[in-house]
C-alpha cells in the first residue's frame, strides 16, 4: 500500500534524554510515522531532540506532525525542540511561522 | 519583437502552452510526481530557491487533492511564454482549509493551501461539480514589479480543464 519510505531515522537515548535524528525527504506518506515516532520519544524521554541536519524535504504535513508533538510535550511539561535545520527545512518552517516555536523549546 | 527590453509582455495570450508533464497521481504516488515536476522544473530554467518554492506549492496542491480531494487527481505543468503554471485537478468535494492568514504557531494544521499561495503569490483555486483545480504559477523572467498574474481570489475565470473521467 505505502510506497517504498524516502527517509530514515535513528533514535538515541541518553539517560531521559532523546534525540531523534531523521534524514531523506518526509511528506504525506511519513507525516503519521513520524508523529507516532517523535510521540513515542516524548513519552520516553523529559528531553526531547529531533535533528533535522539530514532533512532535504518537508512539507505542511510534516509541520502537523512537529507541531501536534511539541504541543504534547508542553502539557507534558517536557522539553522539546527541533535543532539544525538546513536549507529548504528552514526556509518552509520560517516560512510558515513556526521556526522559533519549534526551535526554542518548551518546558 | 523589439531589440529593446520587454519582451515580458508579449505573447503571453497569444501563445500556445508548451505541455511539460500531465501526470495523474494517487496518494501512493506524491514523492514519485514531486520528483519528476522537479527534475522538469529544473530543466525549464527555474533554479535554487525559487525552484524549491515552486515544487513545494505544487506539492501542497496534490497533497490537498489526496487528502480532501478524494485521494486522487492529476498534475498539468505547462509552459505559457514565459510563465510556468501547474494546474491540480481532483474529483473531490471541497478544498480543506482556505486560510488567508498564517495559523498560529501552536496549531498543528491548516498550512497546505496557505502555503502554496505564499510562496508563489499566486493561487487560483476553482471547484465546481466536477471537483475542484487549483493552480499556481511563476513567471521566469525576473521582473520589477508589475505584470504578475492573478494573485486575487478567482470568481469566473478558467474552465478550461474539464474533467469527467472516473
Amino acid at each position: 500500500m505505502s510506497p517504498e519510505p524516502t527517509w530514515r531515522y535513528r533514535v538515541r537515548a541518553d539517560g531521559d534524554a532523546r534525540t531523534v535524528a531523521l534524514s531523506g525527504e518526509i511528506d504525506i506518506n511519513g507525516a503519521e510515522e513520524l508523529h507516532t515516532l517523535l510521540q513515542e520519544a516524548v513519552d520516553a524521554g523529559t528531553r526531547v531532540q529531533v535533528d533535522l541536519a539530514q532533512v532535504t524535504f518537508i512539507d505542511s504535513t510534516v509541520i502537523t506532525a512537529l507541531i501536534k508533538s511539541r504541543n504534547s510535550a508542553r502539557v507534558a511539561g517536557r522539553r522539546f525542540a527541533v535543532v539544525n535545520p538546513a536549507a529548504q527545512v528552514h526556509r518552509v518552517l520560517a516560512v510558515t511561522g513556526v521556526l522559533n516555536a519549534l526551535t526554542s523549546g518548551t518546558r | 519583437m523589439s531589440d529593446g527590453g520587454d519582451l515580458v509582455s508579449v505573447g503571453v495570450d497569444g501563445s500556445p502552452p508548451v505541455v511539460l508533464l500531465s501526470q495523474p497521481f494517487t496518494g501512493a504516488t506524491v514523492t514519485q510526481v514531486r520528483h519528476l515536476l522537479a527534475a522538469q522544473v529544473a530543466a525549464v530554467g527555474l533554479p535554487g530557491e525559487a525552484g524549491d518554492d515552486f515544487v513545494l506549492a505544487v506539492h501542497e496542491l496534490v497533497t490537498n487533492a489526496v487528502r480532501h480531494g478524494g485521494g486522487a487527481g492529476q498534475a498539468d505543468l505547462y509552459l505559457r511564454a514565459d510563465v510556468l503554471v501547474c494546474e491540480v485537478t481532483d474529483h473531490g468535494a471541497g478544498i480543506g482549509d482556505l486560510l488567508v492568514e498564517m495559523p498560529a504557531a501552536d496549531v498543528p494544521g491548516g498550512r497546505g493551501l496557505w502555503l502554496a499561495h505564499q510562496l508563489t503569490g499566486t493561487l487560483t483555486v476553482t471547484g465546481g461539480p466536477a471537483g475542484v483545480a487549483a493552480s499556481v504559477s511563476v513567471c521566469l523572467t525576473p521582473q520589477s514589479t508589475p505584470v504578475t498574474l492573478d494573485s486575487s481570489p478567482p470568481e469566473r475565470d478558467r474552465v478550461d480543464l474539464s474533467a469527467d473521467e472516473g
